[in-house]
């Protein structure tokens, strides 16, 4: 039993090598499924089903079984677990996502810099396709951190932060910060547990991409628009973007930094607070 | 690709409603992929017969109902059809729009041939 989260979890099919400085890298299997398949031998089963011999078949011996499943439902279900356990620690767990290149792993090392360990006190799971560079820049900046490498993969899912949480441990009271891969397609529609997807777009990237992404900044309650200290330099309209983002969202709520510069930090930690607190209640 | 990730889903549930049904081998798979799920269909067709092989659902065809996006228009108070995420109601021409319906991804039902 995972002494963890206290699911019987099976975490067979990833495996885990550990540092001589003790940092912990996590290798999710890529691409084809990593179970063995266990085909039924003939034992009896006592589940019900629908057995309809309907009018509109044309080979008279095939029948029709009712399914009505979720496809990403084992994902969901894992992810739903994960937010239990964060929600018996209160732990505030935020989701990550953005292009490649926007900010995320400085605005977050920045984050931790900045955070008072005692109000907000940090950990971190990063998720990249393959090195553990970014899960240093997180341990220089002062916070424990997991990297998981999905290999061929686009995106963490569940399973990859159920597995990384595992060895990760976070405390109660604090906040689990996922970095996803850097991937502003795939990541919408995998569910892992947090209370939150946070968006980052930078302002050297296209005003315009709320409207090309629209899953992302659907799937997304807040948008951090990063490196604003340049916005002197580029053709960037930064009031259409956030434009753009509610015409997709109408919901979504903007928040505008520097990670390197601090513009918009103070705001940004603020929200954090914020929504620790909320994660406490 | 995460079409993959959701071909490798779909044999996994169909395996586990085939074991619970007693079916070996599967003709048909429905699913359905609403017009606002975040699915590229043509790469999910193909990832969906790499993934199948050697599957209960080896010889299965693959049957794609296509549910239609709609919304809710707050200024309209109305529901209206939405095709795409960013789309404007195509009643006001405005933006204040909750999706509704149309965000399916599911396994709707087999057909076998046991």
């Amino acid at each position: 039993m995972c002494t963890t989260c206290g699911c019987g979890g099976d975490h067979s099919h990833m495996h885990s090598h550990t540092d001589e400085k003790g940092n912990v890298t996590i290798h999710a299997t890529d691409g084809h499924h990593e179970h063995e398949h266990t085909h039924a031998d003939g034992t009896t089963h006592s589940h019900a089903h629908s057995h309809e011999h309907g009018e509109g078949h044309d080979h008279p011996h095939t029948h029709k079984i009712s399914v009505e499943q979720d496809i990403l439902s084992r994902n969901n279900a894992i992810a739903a677990h994960n937010r239990e356990m964060f929600a018996a620690k209160k732990i505030l767990a935020l989701n990550f996502v953005s292009s490649p290149g926007s900010g995320k792993t400085e605005l977050l090392s920045a984050t931790i810099r900045r955070a008072d360990p005692k109000k907000l006190p940090i950990t971190v799971i990063e998720g990249d396709q393959e090195t553990s560079n970014d899960a240093d820049r997180i341990r220089s900046a002062g916070a424990r951190s997991i990297q998981v490498n999905t290999g061929k993969g686009c995106h963490l899912d569940a399973a990859m932060v159920h597995e990384a949480l595992h060895h990760l441990d976070p405390a109660p009271g604090s906040a689990c910060l996922i970095e996803n891969v850097g991937n502003l397609v795939c990541p919408a529609e995998f569910d892992l547990g947090e209370a939150h997807k946070v968006v980052v777009i930078s302002v050297t990237e296209g005003e315009d991409k709320p409207l090309k992404y629209p899953d992302m900044f659907r799937a997304a309650d807040l948008m951090i628009i990063n490196k604003v200290d340049l916005l002197p330099y580029v053709n960037f309209n930064i009031d259409k973007c956030e434009e753009y983002a509610r015409r997709v969202n109408p919901k979504i709520r903007a928040i505008r930094v520097s990670a390197t510069k601090g513009d918009g930090m103070d705001q940004w930690l603020k929200w954090l607070e914020a929504e620790l607190i909320l994660a406490s209640i | 690709m995460h079409e993959v990730s959701l071909a490798e889903g779909i044999i996994e549930v169909v395996e586990n409603a085939a074991r619970g049904a007693g079916a070996k081998r599967i003709k048909t798979v429905r699913i359905a992929v609403g017009e606002l799920s975040n699915v590229e269909l043509d790469a999910l067709k193909f990832a969906f017969e790499s993934v199948k092989r050697g599957t209960v659902a080896d010889a299965a065809a693959l049957v794609i109902d296509r549910p239609e996006g709609r919304a809710w228009c707050m200024d309209c108070m109305k529901e209206v059809p939405l095709h795409r995420y960013g789309d404007a109601c195509p009643s006001c021409g405005n933006y204040h729009l909750m999706p509704s319906e149309g965000r399916d991804l599911k396994v709707v039902d087999l057909e076998s041939e046991d």
